[in-house]
């Protein structure tokens, strides 16, 4: 089989860094790790940096195995924690939080469809000097949806076109967000081709349904930080791709590690930047799990700058999610994250009491769970704890613990979900899970999933309360294993080796 | 007093401890009430000794489902249209609105409907907390009729509907909502000032601002959430009941077609920790906490206000989030004297809420 994957392809590189730290996973067509890599680097390595660091190692480890140049190389995954920088960094202290901000965000607009919804305007709840900074003007128009699906109010194209033509020239993207557009998307997607006839293709259009979320605020939050973050996002992309192709790998997809601890390929990345917030915890989390064939577990998140861990549960091999109310530059948004319990220490240390404390807590129910440490500081956390803690069957740090971002985000799948209300007294019922499996699967394959190999994989079913008919939230979710340009099979294309570019 | 942007925060934390787990976020509805303080300027706080005998008091609450008001997120100028359809119907004028229900989000959604309809906001509520049912108020209990309940929804849509029982209203009321779907502003239960006297829940509004306010500056001055929790259990009369750990969360299935009050149930069990070590307590819980039990003795029960809070965040815990492992100190605050009537007690005691148990008052911690 190993002669097979040689002749086709089919690896995938995982390239994580976090800090100085870089560590660098290559797994064949067989989703098996072949082999693994960590390197500490100085001076604020950038992933161009990471890449150049943990690319040769593995190559001559696969070497060995048989394997061999950046052409095997089909996809390139990063899990990269200063993404969350990018982000912006959750303000901490209360002061200004845009130190990271490196400019070149904003300016754009923001659009809500329903006019009825003014008890509280567009950014209310946003520290108002990043507001006036990056959001030019917003509005509120006759639109959106009730529950049921029918409209809330009739679209008012033309208040939007109105809109439209005041900010023309002057922003970069417009963020809508209709009332109930998670259930029915209609009139943001009908709102997007009049803004876009209005402003032309170059101003990017982001709709809230894509976010998701239940609550307007915080889904239009979340929405218009990812319109501010997706010009410069779009750009980072483009320059990635260029440092791809001087190491002999323009014709790999590129992939990065997301919130909720699937991937999403490059193109969808670049206009779905929020997404990428925490992903590079998530595919820790993951990876962790992965190393040491657990899909039941509990992972103690260590980060490179050695601050305290944090404890995460994986069920099922999914990492546990929060349920939203992530705050991200001092504004709320609906954003999911992988769930992880702070390790509290009275003092500066990591005690046993406070570790058993935050095991307890991270858990789902009291069955006692394995203990996996993973992440940069997985080795010097392990040679401090007892090898017992209440609560866990063993506290082990699987090989290759420091590389499990690396791992994760190499051998993740694409997700993709979304929801629908469901009224049980409906007839259809089974057409409407269905339809909302194959909107989900859709969504998966937007997002960079193979369109043959994405299927629905679990559906949630949330009774709704104080509904006088009965109803359910439904949310589908969908996964499949990442799209290749090379199909395996096919022969692998011709690259110049890497010797021959100089690297 | 007044409301304004200053103090609506401690205000909505109040909220929260008074909602006994029910009721919704207060947080939900606190940009709403800021919004509103924004544009209008603040909101007076009176007493009925304030007001003319002769004028109306006019109950105002969020009807629906929490998952569509966190959606349509209204004007909060629905207090308006209900005014003017209150006005017209009693040919009198509102003196002045009030709560219907402080605890959780129906305690800040009052400030802005107050704000939005230029009215002052009763230092009173109808039930001193969260309950699920539109009759479960004081209201109901001193013998004002319920009777018209004036609907709005947030297109200036206003419906008046008349019956001659609770049950009929209900009935009524119910399917207006959903032809709103299921998100829509309501009142019930206006009354005279002079009616309102006795009939009420007072000083509920600044009872709940310095509930929040104690909880500030307790995270102000650095101090422990099980030592904020004993200064409200001395501060007003309750108890700190046991500071735990969730070892399970057992939903009780139940008829789809039970009533409101009892169509969600679920038992909690507590073990306590640090200095309640060895202890095992019983929560019993519905859309609010109900019942405290300890080796089958009664700790506490509604009418009483029974909230937990997470030790480390220091919020209350709502009775959705409740789940296995979180730490929590356990509060019981007592209720308004009205409720432990027993007309009171037929409405809001343990029996309504399908829990076979007899209300016994709250035994208050030794200051």
């Amino acid at each position: 089989m190993s002669d097979l994957a040689h002749h086709t392809g089919g690896y995938r590189l995982g390239i994580a860094l976090d800090g100085d730290e870089v560590a660098g996973a290559l797994v064949d067509v067989h989703g098996t790790v072949v082999a693994v890599t960590t390197r500490r680097l100085t001076g604020k390595p950038t992933p161009d940096d990471a890449l150049h660091a943990a690319l040769a190692p593995l190559l001559a480890h696969a070497e060995v195995d048989g394997g061999g140049t950046a052409g095997d190389i089909d996809r390139v995954l990063f899990a990269i924690s200063e993404l969350d920088d990018v982000v912006v960094e959750p303000d901490t202290d209360g002061s200004a939080p845009q130190e990271t901000w490196t400019g070149g965000h904003g300016p754009v607009a923001a659009v809500r469809l329903g006019a009825a919804t003014t008890a509280v305007p567009p950014l209310a709840l946003w520290p108002p000097e990043f507001r006036d900074r990056v959001v030019l003007a917003s509005t509120c128009v006759s639109g959106g949806a009730r529950l049921d699906g029918t409209e809330l109010e009739p679209l008012d194209e033309a208040g939007l076109a109105a809109f439209a033509r005041t900010v023309a020239g002057k922003v970069e993207a417009v963020a809508v967000t209709g009332v109930f557009a998670t259930l029915t998307p209609d009139h943001e997607l009908a709102a997007a081709a009049v803004l876009e006839r209005e402003l032309g293709g170059r101003v990017r259009i982001v709709l809230s349904h894509e976010i998701g979320g239940s609550g307007l605020l915080e889904r239009e939050n979340a929405t218009v930080l990812q319109a501010v973050m997706t010009p410069p996002a779009c750009r980072d992309a483009e320059r990635l791709q260029q440092v791809l192709v001087a190491h002999g790998l323009g014709h790999a997809e590129v992939f990065f590690a997301r919130n909720d601890g699937t991937i999403m390929a490059i193109d969808y990345a670049a206009t779905h930047p929020l997404a990428l917030y925490g992903g590079a915890a998530a595919a820790t989390v993951r990876g962790t799990a992965l190393l040491a064939g657990e899909q039941d577990t509990l992972v103690a998140l260590t980060r490179a700058d050695g601050t305290a861990p944090s404890i995460g549960a994986v069920t099922a091999g999914l990492p546990r999610l929060t349920s939203g109310h992530t705050t991200i530059a001092g504004v709320p948004t609906s954003l999911r994250m992988v769930a992880q319990v702070p390790v509290r220490p009275d003092g500066a240390r990591c005690d046993t009491r406070a570790l058993t404390e935050a095991i307890d807590r991270a858990k789902v129910a009291p069955t006692d769970l394995p203990l996996l440490l993973g992440g940069p500081g997985a080795e010097e956390l392990a040679a401090t704890l007892p090898p017992h803690l209440a609560g866990t069957v063993s506290v082990r740090c699987p090989p290759w613990a420091a590389a499990a971002a690396a791992v994760g985000v190499a051998t993740a799948p694409v997700g993709g979900e979304a929801r629908r209300i469901l009224a049980l007294s409906d007839d259809d019922a089974s057409v409407v899970r269905e339809t909302v499996d194959e909107a989900a699967r859709v969504a998966a394959v937007r997002a960079g999933a193979d369109p043959q190999r994405a299927r629905a994989k679990l559906r949630e079913e949330t009774p709704l309360s104080y509904l006088a008919e009965p109803a359910v939230a439904l949310l589908a979710r969908a996964e499949g294993p990442p799209r290749s340009a090379v199909p395996a099979g096919r022969p692998r294309p011709t690259t110049v080796p890497l010797e021959e570019n100089g690297i | 007093m007044d409301f304004d942007k200053g103090n609506l925060a401690a205000f909505a934390k109040g909220c929260d401890v008074l909602g006994a787990g029910g009721g919704g976020p207060a947080g939900q509805t606190l940009p709403a009430a800021l919004h509103a303080v924004a544009e209008h300027g603040p909101v007076r706080v009176v007493e009925l000794t304030e007001l003319p005998d002769d004028e109306l008091v006019m109950p105002c609450a969020l009807l629906g489902a929490p998952d569509v008001y966190v959606e349509r997120i209204g004007t909060g100028r629905e207090s308006v249209v209900i005014r003017r359809q209150v006005e017209a119907h009693f040919d009198r004028r509102v003196a002045a609105l009030m709560c219907t229900e402080v605890g959780g989000s129906n305690g800040p959604m009052s400030v802005a409907f107050a704000a939005h309809a230029g009215l002052p906001l009763l230092d009173a509520d109808g039930m001193g907390r969260a309950f699920p049912g539109i009759e479960q108020v004081a209201m109901q209990v001193a013998g004002i009729p319920a009777s018209p309940s004036v609907l709005a929804d947030e297109h200036d849509r206003v419906v008046l509907v008349r019956a001659e029982s609770g049950e009929w209203l209900e009935r009524l009321a119910r399917n207006v909502a959903t032809a709103f779907g299921n998100r829509g502003v309501s009142s019930e239960y206006v009354m005279t000032v002079d009616q309102a006297d006795g009939a009420v829940v007072d000083g509920s509004m600044t009872k709940a601002l310095r509930i929040g306010t104690v909880l500030e500056e307790a995270v102000r001055d650095g101090h422990s959430t099980r030592s904020a929790v004993a200064r409200l259990a001395e501060e007003f009369g309750g108890a700190r009941l046991a500071e735990c750990r969730v070892t399970g969360v057992h939903p009780i299935k139940n008829k789809a077609t039970a009533a409101l009050a009892t169509n969600t149930r679920r038992t909690i069990l507590l073990e306590g920790v640090n200095r309640d070590d060895g202890r095992w307590l019983r929560l019993e819980a519905g859309h609010e906490y109900h019942a405290v039990l300890e080796d089958g003795e009664l700790l506490a029960a509604t009418p009483d206000v029974i909230t937990l809070f997470d030790i480390h965040g220091g919020e209350p815990v709502p009775v959705p989030e409740l789940r296995y492992g979180l730490r929590v100190v356990v509060l019981a605050l007592p209720s308004p004297p009205s409720w432990q009537r027993p007309e009171g007690l037929a409405l809001v005691g343990p029996r309504a809420f399908g829990l076979s148990l007899d209300y016994s008052p709250l035994a208050a911690d030794d200051v």
